[in-house]
C-alpha cells in the first residue's frame, strides 16, 4: 500500500501541517494542529470567510467549552478539505473561533481516522497511508 | 468603507518570509504565489503579499481585489503569538457526532 509523506513543523509542542481547504469562491491555506485528542475538525471563521462560506452555510449548531464559558460554532461541509496529501470532498468541519494568532484550526480524528498514521517528530514528517473500507 | 477597503490594492514583489517579517512586522499577511520547499509543507522560499493587516479578516479584506486572479490564499503571521492555544471542548451528543463524521 502507498505511503505518502508529509513534512511538518512545531510551534512548541505543537505539530503543524498545512491543510487546504476549498469553497465555492476559492481555496484558502492555514496552519493547523495535528490533534489526535479532538474527536472534530475545526477551522476559524476567519477561514471559511472568503472561501464563501458562513454560518447560515451550517448544517448544525455546535456548543463548546472554552475558558470564558459556553460559546457557539457550527458544523459545516467544505466542498474539500486536503491535507497530508489526501483530498475529502463534502467534509464535515467545526467552524469555531480558536482565539489563537497563528493556527487556523486542529485536524481532528473525524479525519484522521480514515487512515494509518506514522509521526517521526525527529525526522519532522507523517507517513500517511489510507485504510481500504 | 472599512479601512481595508481604503488602501489600494497592492502586491508585493516575490518576498522570502524574513523579509515579509520585517516589512509587516506583528501583522497577518495574506500571501499568493507562495513557492513552497515542500508541496505539502508549511515552509517556503518567496511569496507576495495582496494584504496585511491586525487580523486575517483584514489582511483577506485587502486582497479582494486580487480575487480574480488567485484563487488559492493563505494567511501568516509575522511575530510570536501572545496567546496560548486553549483547545475548544465541543459538547458532544448523538446528533453532534453524526453530523461530523465523514461519509465517504
Amino acid at each position: 500500500m502507498t505511503r505518502f509523506e508529509t513534512p511538518f513543523v512545531t510551534d512548541g509542542d505543537l505539530i503543524i501541517v498545512e491543510a487546504i481547504v476549498t469553497g465555492p469562491r476559492g481555496t484558502v491555506t492555514g496552519r493547523f494542529v495535528l490533534d489526535t485528542g479532538a474527536v472534530f475538525t475545526t477551522m476559524i471563521p476567519e477561514l471559511a470567510d472568503p472561501i464563501g462560506y458562513s454560518a447560515r452555510d451550517g448544517f448544525k449548531r455546535t456548543r463548546v467549552h472554552t475558558a470564558v464559558g459556553e460559546e457557539k460554532g457550527y458544523v459545516l461541509r467544505v466542498a474539500e478539505f486536503a491535507v497530508l496529501n489526501f483530498k475529502m470532498s463534502s467534509f464535515p468541519i467545526n467552524v469555531f473561533d480558536l482565539g489563537h494568532e497563528d493556527i487556523h484550526g486542529l485536524l481532528g480524528m473525524n479525519f484522521l481516522n480514515e487512515f494509518n498514521l506514522e509521526i517521526r517528530p525527529a525526522e519532522r514528517r507523517i507517513l500517511v497511508e489510507k485504510i481500504v473500507p | 468603507m472599512s479601512a481595508a477597503e481604503k488602501i489600494a490594492p497592492t502586491i508585493t514583489d516575490p518576498l522570502t518570509w524574513a523579509e515579509i517579517c520585517e516589512r509587516y512586522p506583528d501583522q497577518q499577511v495574506c500571501l499568493v504565489e507562495i513557492d513552497r520547499i515542500h508541496p505539502r509543507g508549511l515552509e517556503f522560499r518567496t511569496a507576495r503579499v495582496i494584504g496585511h493587516g491586525k487580523t486575517c479578516r483584514e489582511a483577506f479584506e485587502q486582497s479582494r481585489a486580487w480575487r480574480d486572479r488567485y484563487s488559492e490564499l493563505g494567511c501568516r503571521f509575522t511575530g510570536q503569538p501572545k496567546t496560548p492555544l486553549v483547545r475548544p471542548s465541543v459538547i458532544l451528543d448523538d446528533e453532534i457526532r453524526n453530523a461530523i463524521r465523514y461519509r465517504r
